[in-house]
């Protein structure tokens, strides 16, 4: 076989965390393979220490064969040859990975210089190629810009440009989509398949999303704390799985079920908005601003109507003012103009006892990232806070808190770094239902969680829901986790409410086609392989 | 702080602030001679038995001297810098919670005049025009000592201030934050009780530098007689005295002194750089970073 990479049983601990537990792997000239994994499961390490990115507090054994040469004992200088011009990578976040203070021609030029013995001239026409092939229009412009001024997408689109200017034997994508919204999602993932298809590179793709690499990898590698528990052909792993992680993982993958029947009509308008809007300033400082009126419309007038019990669910891409909307609905934000009524009563979140009372009808759910919760004090007194504005009989022991979302009581005295992301957010779910409250909104309770925990975080929610006869709005960019829990859905875009329906009506049968287009970029996994087949 | 261990430059810092601190405690209890009284008899004496660091020239011990002298340079220096991170820390919480509003910007404006102003020319110009004695503000009595960590405090408060502002302003915008308003938690509950402890350690490692520069500044305000008065010991009036014979040949009345400022201040500076590096989680090992 002609082997490109050929990874022989790699093994790398830091301190005394194994992070990589004897992987073996082969990519042949040309081939799409898929290491698909949670975090840490080691996908990440293996892929560096293919590029020897790992920092010096690495130990690493095995061998890492690139076209027959071992990688792991390349000299600086050798080494420095082979980045770029034979191995190329794509990381997660492109605005982290291209730097801040230089425009994108000089940071191609950059590459190009160091690499090829192209003239100044010449080197710019390649540049403008390069764009251009990763379907940048006007190119030419696109060279003066800085990453700043270039959307998510376009950002990703240079970066890749960057990756095949020396035209690379392998490309590493580490999680190259992951930052990015789901419609474009699909298109680089489309342009990184296609790129290698046409010039024969070899492509290692690190995700989590088994749908996603379902629907063009050729190979799959499921990878499970360091080890490979699972490798084999893609309609293999994805349709027959062998190995019991990997049937979790594909049983986790929330796929847009169908909703029961609305539960609408009946109960009363606990929560609406009408025409509320948000606009912010565009000058930051106070004396800035009396000179600079100009402002920036993140949510225009938008009428939304949430009854008591009832599961509704807000999906919109980044910048679709669904964030906005929700700290306006729970009054961590005032409106520019019109008002957000709680049971027929307007917000008035600025004064001290009206947000005290607040606390017990309405509260949020974060991300779960480590952000939300203070990493200084301990889950027993993050929540016994959380119960402060209730008089002191109505509390209740933090056990009784931990024993709602069902976590073990022995866990109140550690601090949040000790806990597992899911256990994170079962504490942040615990602080909001503290206080009892009515309406408990979500904004994206499960997008920093790893695969398998967001399906136990849903159903917990939905669980919670049902128990308490709560009222639960969900935000999402995941059309997959709103179809699941959702009576009623609303689709945003670009600060505007597009679409409100019946979550049955608008996921079957979508009004819009912002809607459809949302609902056809989700991953599909082997059944959208259609989409990445050879054009004839 | 047991991870100070870790870090021998830190580890040296540390163990000189300590024997710092400890002299400067200990200084009435050892067994030396008064640092004030005279003899007429022993005079410019070299370091000896008798007198370890030498006699100056009102024959007091340079010894007792220069470590009852710690005690006016740790204390003048550490009050300097709690002067001004009190101001600097409320101002810079207050300016970061108030953001967008006329109040931050006013706020941070002050800071800009403030650090604007030079600290020993402000500290000269201020304690000439009210003078080296006690002062009487009301029924307060300030002595010199008290005037000068005001004074000079006041002016270490806009460099406290920026750092605490910049790093609030960050913090207040994690998710933890907003929990915390959603329970009806105030403005300054959080401030003081969430955002504080999560700032604290750069600050610690501001202030600890801060401190030696807070003694340099002691030591050229005593060097210029504006600062502790005599007949009280201070490395910096030891050194005006040895003004004169620094070229005559008694080096330990220049000497002495001057390695004392020179190991506190180097060992506030040394403290400080380990704390940040203890601090900065970029210096630490680090795992490559996952995401699903």
């Amino acid at each position: 076989m002609d082997a490109l990479l050929q990874i022989e049983d790699l093994d790398v601990r830091f301190g005394t965390f194994h992070a990589v537990r004897g992987v073996s792997l082969h990519l042949a000239r040309g081939e799409k393979l898929a290491i698909i994994g949670e975090s840490g499961s080691g996908k990440s390490v293996t892929a560096l220490s293919v590029m020897r990115l790992l920092d010096g507090a690495a130990r690493t054994a095995g061998r890492v064969l690139l076209q027959g040469e071992d990688v792991l004992s390349l000299s600086a200088s050798a080494l420095r040859q082979m980045r770029g011009r034979r191995v190329a990578m794509v990381f997660q976040d492109p605005m982290t990975s291209l730097n801040p203070v230089f425009p994108v021609g000089r940071q191609l030029g950059d590459v190009l210089a160091a690499h090829t013995d192209l003239p100044r001239a010449a080197r710019r026409a390649r540049a403008v190629e390069l764009l251009t092939q990763v379907g940048i229009r006007e190119a030419e412009r696109c060279l003066t810009l800085y990453p700043h001024e270039l959307s998510g997408g376009m950002r990703q689109r240079v970066m890749i440009a960057l990756a095949i200017a020396c035209d690379p034997a392998l490309l590493i994508a580490d999680e190259p989509t992951t930052a990015l919204d789901v419609t474009v999602q699909e298109q680089i993932t489309r342009l990184l398949v296609d790129l290698c298809r046409a010039r024969g590179i070899g492509l290692l793709f690190i995700s989590h999303n088994l749908d996603l690499v379902g629907e063009f990898a050729d190979r799959i590698a499921v990878m499970h704390e360091g080890r490979i528990v699972e490798m084999g052909e893609a309609a293999q792993v994805m349709g027959a799985p062998r190995a019991e992680y990997t049937r979790k993982l594909l049983a986790a993958i929330p796929r847009i079920g169908l909703p029961g029947a609305g539960r609408i009509p009946d109960t009363p308008v606990v929560l609406e908005t009408r025409a509320v809007s948000r606009a912010y300033p565009r000058a930051r400082s106070a004396v800035a601003r009396l000179w600079d009126r100009r402002q920036v419309q993140a949510l225009s007038p938008s009428d939304l109507r949430v009854h008591a019990g009832q599961v509704l669910g807000i999906v919109g891409e980044s910048g679709s003012g669904k964030s906005t909307l929700a700290r306006l609905l729970i009054g961590l934000d005032q409106p520019t103009s019109g008002s957000v009524l709680l049971q027929g009563v307007p917000l008035k979140p600025r004064d001290r006892d009206e947000r005290r009372a607040l606390s017990r009808r309405i509260q949020l759910v974060f991300q779960g990232s480590q952000a939300s919760l203070n990493p200084r004090k301990t889950i027993r007194r993050a929540l016994s806070e959380a119960m402060q504005a209730l008089p002191r009989a109505e509390r209740r022991s933090p056990g009784a808190l931990m024993e709602l979302v069902r976590l073990d009581p022995a866990l109140l005295d550690r601090y949040p770094h000790q806990l597992s992301g899911g256990q994170r957010q079962r504490v942040g779910i615990a602080r909001a239902l503290a206080t009892s409250p009515d309406i408990l909104i979500a904004d994206e309770p499960t997008s920093a969680l790893d695969v398998s925990v967001q399906k136990e975080i849903i159903d917990l929610l939905q669980a919670l829901q049902r128990d308490l006869g709560m009222t639960l709005i969900v935000i999402s960019h995941d059309l997959g986790l709103i179809g699941t829990i959702c009576d009623r859905v609303l689709v945003m875009r670009a600060g505007a409410v597009v679409e409100t329906g019946e979550a049955r009506q608008v996921l079957t049968h979508p009004a819009t086609d912002y809607t459809r287009a949302l609902l056809a970029s989700l991953p599909k996994g082997l059944a959208g392989r259609a989409r990445f087949a050879s054009p004839a | 702080m047991f991870a100070l261990a870790r870090s021998p430059v830190a580890l040296l810092g540390l163990a000189l602030v300590l024997a710092m601190g400890l002299i400067a405690l200990l200084a009435p209890v050892l067994p030396l001679p008064s640092p004030t009284a005279t003899s007429i008899l022993d005079t410019y004496l070299p370091p000896s038995a008798d007198h370890w660091f030498g006699t100056d020239a009102l024959g007091r011990d340079v010894l007792a001297r220069t470590l009852w002298g710690a005690r006016s340079s740790l204390a003048i220096g550490l009050g300097i810098v709690v002067i001004g991170m009190m101001l600097g820390v409320s101002l810079g919480l207050a300016a970061a919670e108030a953001a967008g509003s006329l109040f931050e910007e006013l706020a941070m404006r002050l800071v800009d005049i403030f650090a604007a102003i030079p600290v020993l020319i402000w500290a000269i110009a201020v304690v000439g025009i009210v003078g080296t004695g006690a002062t009487q503000i009301g029924p307060v009595s300030l002595s010199n000592e008290a005037k000068l960590v005001l004074l000079v405090g006041i002016l270490f408060f806009p460099g406290i201030a920026r750092i605490t502002y910049g790093l609030a302003l960050a913090e207040l915008k994690q998710e933890y934050v907003d929990a915390r308003r959603l329970q009806g938690t105030g403005s300054a509950a959080i401030l003081f009780g969430d955002v504080l402890p999560n700032i604290l350690s750069p600050l610690l490692v501001q202030a600890s530098v801060l401190v030696g520069i807070g003694i340099i500044i002691e030591a050229s305000l005593s060097f210029v007689g504006l600062g502790v008065q005599p007949p009280m010991p201070s490395w910096g009036s030891m050194l005006a005295d040895s003004k004169q014979t620094v070229f005559s040949g008694e080096y330990w009345l220049s000497l002495f002194p001057g390695l004392a400022i020179f190991l506190s201040v180097i060992g506030f500076n040394l403290l400080g750089d380990g704390l940040r590096d203890l601090f900065d989680p970029r210096r630490r090992t680090r795992l490559p970073k996952e995401t699903a």
